[in-house]
C-alpha cells in the first residue's frame, strides 16, 4: 500500500446546487475540442478576415478626413460588397453622413457573408462528435445518473458550439466596432452608433442558436462522427447549391428558405437595417422552427437508450 | 432499522408488456443484493430509482424524500455503478473521476483533491493518467467505480460491480464494498448474477421474478444451518465414489452438490464417513451443519412464479 493512500475517508463538505452542471459539460467539451490542432489553426484563419474589415474601417475614417486616395481606396475595397451599392454615390460625396449605415453595412459584410461560411467549417470540425461520442462511449449513463436534465445536457454541449463561434464572430466584430471607435476623429461617434453593438450581438445569436441547434441534432443521430459530420457540411453546401441554382434557373426570386445560411442571412439583414421586417419575418419563423425541431430530435435521441 | 429507499406499488409498463409488476420493497442499511434472472426487471428497477426511467404508477422515497417526476436533486444521495462500459471518451482515468467530482457538485479543488483520494482507495495507480479509452475492462469498472463514489453518496447502486474483474480485483471489489457499507455506513444494492458474490457480501437479498418481488430476506437467516444434515467437502479423491460408498454403507440418502456431499446426520455417523473416506484416499477438508444454498433459494423462489408478466 503507498505510503499516501489513506484508505475510504467520508467528505463532509455541502455540494454545489444544480443548476450549474451544464457549465462542467461545457468546460470539459470546450477544453477536449481545443486539443484538436487544426481547430485552433482555423480559429486563428478566421480572424483574417477582421484585418481586410479593419483596412475598410481605417480607410473610411481617413475619407471622412477629405483623403482622396483613402475615398478610391475605399470604393474600390467595398464596390464588391453586395449591400454597398446603394451606399457608394455618397462615400463619393460626403463619407462622414452615413457613417451609422457604412458601419452597419461593413458588419453585416462580415457577419453574414465572411463568419457566417467560416462558422461552417468551424463547427464541423468538433460538433459532431459532441453527442455521437457519449452515445458510442454510452456516457449518457454517467451524466444522467447525476444532477442533470436532458435540456441541460443539451446547454452544456451547445454552450461548447457557441463558445467556440464567440472566437469568431461577436468577438472579432466587437473589436472591429472598438476599432472603428478608435479609428473615428472624437468619442461623439458612439452616440451615433451605440446601438451597432447590441445589433452585433443580436445578429451572432441569430447565426449561433440554430447552428448550435442543428449541429446537435446531426451529432445526436449517429454514433458514428463522421456521418454526423457528412450530415453537416451537406446541409450547408446542398442548400448553398440548391439556393444558387433555383436564383439562376428562376431568374432571381425568393429562394432563401431553401438554404439555412441564407435564411440566417435574411435576419441579419434585418438586424442590421438592410431588410424590413415584414421581409424578415418569415426567415425568422423558419429559424425558429429549425431550432426548435432539432432540439426536440436530439433530446429525444439521447433519451431513447437510456430509456430503452 | 430504517429502510433507505422504499418503493410502493412501482410499476411500469412499456405498452403491454409489463417490467414491474406492483413492486413494493424496502432496501435497509447494508448491503442487498438484487438477484433475478435476465428480464426480470433488475435493470427497470434501478432506472426507475435513479429517475431517468418514468414509473407507471407507485411511489418512491430516497432517504425519506419522495422522488417526483422531473426530479434530479436527489441523485446527490446516490452513486451508479451502470453495467454497461461507459466513460468519456478522451479523457484520463483521473478526468473521468474529477468529472464526476464536478458533476456531482463538489468545488473544484476538493473534487481534484477527493478524486485522487478515491482513486487510491480502488487501487489505481499511476494508470490514472493514461486516457480511459486504452484501459481493460476491469480497469474501466474500478474508474466506473470511483465515479460514483467520489462525492460520498449515502447510497450507492451497484449494477454488475464484478464483471470483467480477475479474481485478484474482484475480491479487493467486494471487500471495498463490504467496507462502505459496515465501515461507513452506505446502503448499497447489488444487481448481480454472481451468487458467490451475493454471498460474500451481502446482508439481504430481494429476488425479482416476472416483475414482481419473489423473495426477500436477511441472507443470514435464508442461509441458516439445516440442523439434520451434514455439508461434506474432500480435497483429493472422487466424490462420487465416496457418495456410492456411503449410500452402500447406510443406506442413507445423500446427495453431491457444487463440488460437496450433503448426508442425512442421523443415518452416517462421523466414524462411518471418515472410514468410507479414507478407503478411496480422500481427505476431509470441510465438515460442516448443511447450509440453505442460495442457488437452491433462488432458483426455487424464480420458478414458484407463474409466467404472465414480462
Amino acid at each position: 500500500m503507498a505510503l499516501h493512500e489513506l484508505g475510504y475517508r467520508c467528505w463532509n463538505g455541502s455540494l454545489r446546487s444544480g443548476w450549474d452542471r451544464w457549465w462542467v459539460i461545457a468546460a470539459n467539451g470546450s477544453r477536449l475540442a481545443w486539443r484538436n490542432p487544426w481547430l485552433r489553426r482555423v480559429l486563428v484563419l478566421a480572424w483574417l478576415p477582421t484585418v481586410y474589415l479593419g483596412m475598410a474601417f481605417f480607410l473610411y475614417e481617413q475619407s471622412v478626413d477629405h483623403s482622396i486616395l483613402a475615398r478610391r481606396s475605399l470604393i474600390f475595397a467595398v464596390r464588391s460588397f453586395p449591400e454597398s451599392a446603394h451606399l457608394l454615390p455618397e462615400l463619393k460625396e460626403d463619407p462622414s453622413a452615413i457613417r451609422h449605415s457604412f458601419w452597419s453595412m461593413l458588419l453585416l459584410v462580415f457577419l453574414r457573408y465572411l463568419q457566417g461560411t467560416l462558422m461552417v467549417i468551424v463547427v464541423g470540425m468538433f460538433a459532431p462528435s459532441l453527442i455521437t461520442q457519449d452515445l458510442r462511449t454510452r456516457a449518457y449513463l454517467l451524466y444522467f445518473s447525476h444532477e442533470l436534465t436532458s435540456w441541460e445536457y443539451l446547454l452544456g454541449k451547445a454552450m461548447v458550439i457557441v463558445s467556440y463561434l464567440s472566437l469568431i464572430t461577436v468577438l472579432p466584430a466587437t473589436a472591429l466596432y472598438i476599432l472603428a471607435v478608435m479609428l473615428s476623429p472624437h468619442l461623439s461617434v458612439l452616440y451615433e452608433t451605440w446601438d451597432l453593438l447590441f445589433r452585433i450581438w443580436a445578429a451572432t445569436l441569430v447565426m449561433m442558436v440554430p447552428a448550435a441547434s442543428i449541429a446537435l441534432m446531426f451529432s445526436s443521430m449517429t454514433v458514428e462522427k463522421r456521418y454526423a459530420g457528412f450530415g453537416w457540411y451537406s446541409l450547408w453546401i446542398v442548400g448553398w447549391v440548391a439556393h444558387l441554382t433555383l436564383q439562376r434557373v428562376g431568374g432571381g426570386g425568393n429562394w432563401w428558405w431553401v438554404s439555412v445560411k441564407h435564411t440566417i442571412g435574411k435576419v441579419q439583414a434585418w438586424i442590421f437595417d438592410v431588410e424590413d421586417l415584414s421581409a424578415a419575418a418569415p426567415a425568422m419563423i423558419l429559424l425558429a422552427a429549425y431550432t426548435l425541431f432539432s432540439l426536440v430530435l436530439a433530446r429525444a435521441r439521447i433519451l431513447t437508450p437510456l430509456r430503452s | 432499522m430504517d429502510a433507505i429507499v422504499r418503493l410502493d406499488g412501482v410499476s411500469k409498463w412499456y405498452g403491454r408488456v409489463t417490467a414491474l409488476d406492483n413492486v413494493s420493497l424496502a432496501i435497509p442499511p447494508g448491503v442487498t443484493g438484487l438477484l433475478g434472472p435476465n428480464g426480470a426487471g433488475k435493470t427497470t428497477l434501478i432506472k426507475i430509482l435513479l429517475g431517468v426511467v418514468r414509473r407507471s404508477a407507485g411511489r418512491v422515497w430516497i432517504r425519506g424524500e419522495e422522488i417526483r417526476r422531473g426530479a434530479t436533486r436527489f441523485r446527490r444521495h446516490i452513486g451508479y455503478v451502470p453495467e454497461d462500459d461507459c466513460y468519456l471518451s478522451g479523457l484520463t482515468g483521473v478526468e473521468m473521476v474529477f468529472f464526476a467530482a464536478q458533476m456531482s457538485g463538489l468545488p473544484y479543488k476538493e473534487g481534484l483533491r477527493r478524486s485522487h483520494e478515491i482513486l487510491d482507495f480502488c487501487g489505481v495507480q499511476q494508470e490514472r493518467y493514461r486516457a480511459v479509452e486504452t484501459y481493460s475492462t476491469g480497469m474501466r469498472q474500478k474508474i466506473k467505480f470511483a465515479s460514483a463514489i467520489v462525492h460520498d453518496p449515502p447510497v450507492l447502486i451497484l449494477d454488475e460491480p464484478t464483471s470483467g474483474l480477475d479474481p485478484e480485483e474482484r475480491d479487493a471489489m467486494l471487500h471495498r464494498i463490504s467496507l462502505l457499507a459496515r465501515r461507513h455506513g452506505k446502503s448499497i444494492l447489488v444487481s448481480t448474477h454472481i451468487l458467490r458474490d451475493v454471498q460474500a457480501v451481502c446482508d439481504h437479498v430481494i429476488v425479482l421474478g416476472n416483475g414482481r418481488v419473489v423473495g426477500r430476506g436477511d441472507l443470514s437467516t435464508l442461509l441458516a444451518p439445516v440442523t439434520d444434515s451434514w455439508e461434506v467437502e474432500i480435497e483429493s479423491g472422487d466424490l462420487e465414489q465416496l457418495a456410492v460408498r456411503l449410500r452402500e454403507a447406510t443406506s442413507a440418502d445423500v446427495s453431491v452438490c457444487s463440488g460437496h456431499l450433503v448426508l442425512d446426520r442421523g443415518a452416517v455417523s462421523s466414524a462411518t464417513l471418515f472410514t468410507q473416506a479414507q478407503a478411496i484416499g480422500a481427505t476431509i477438508r470441510v465438515l460442516r451443519p448443511a447450509r440453505q444454498s442460495l442457488e437452491r433459494y433462488f432458483l426455487e423462489a424464480v420458478e414458484s412464479q407463474p409466467d404472465g408478466v414480462a
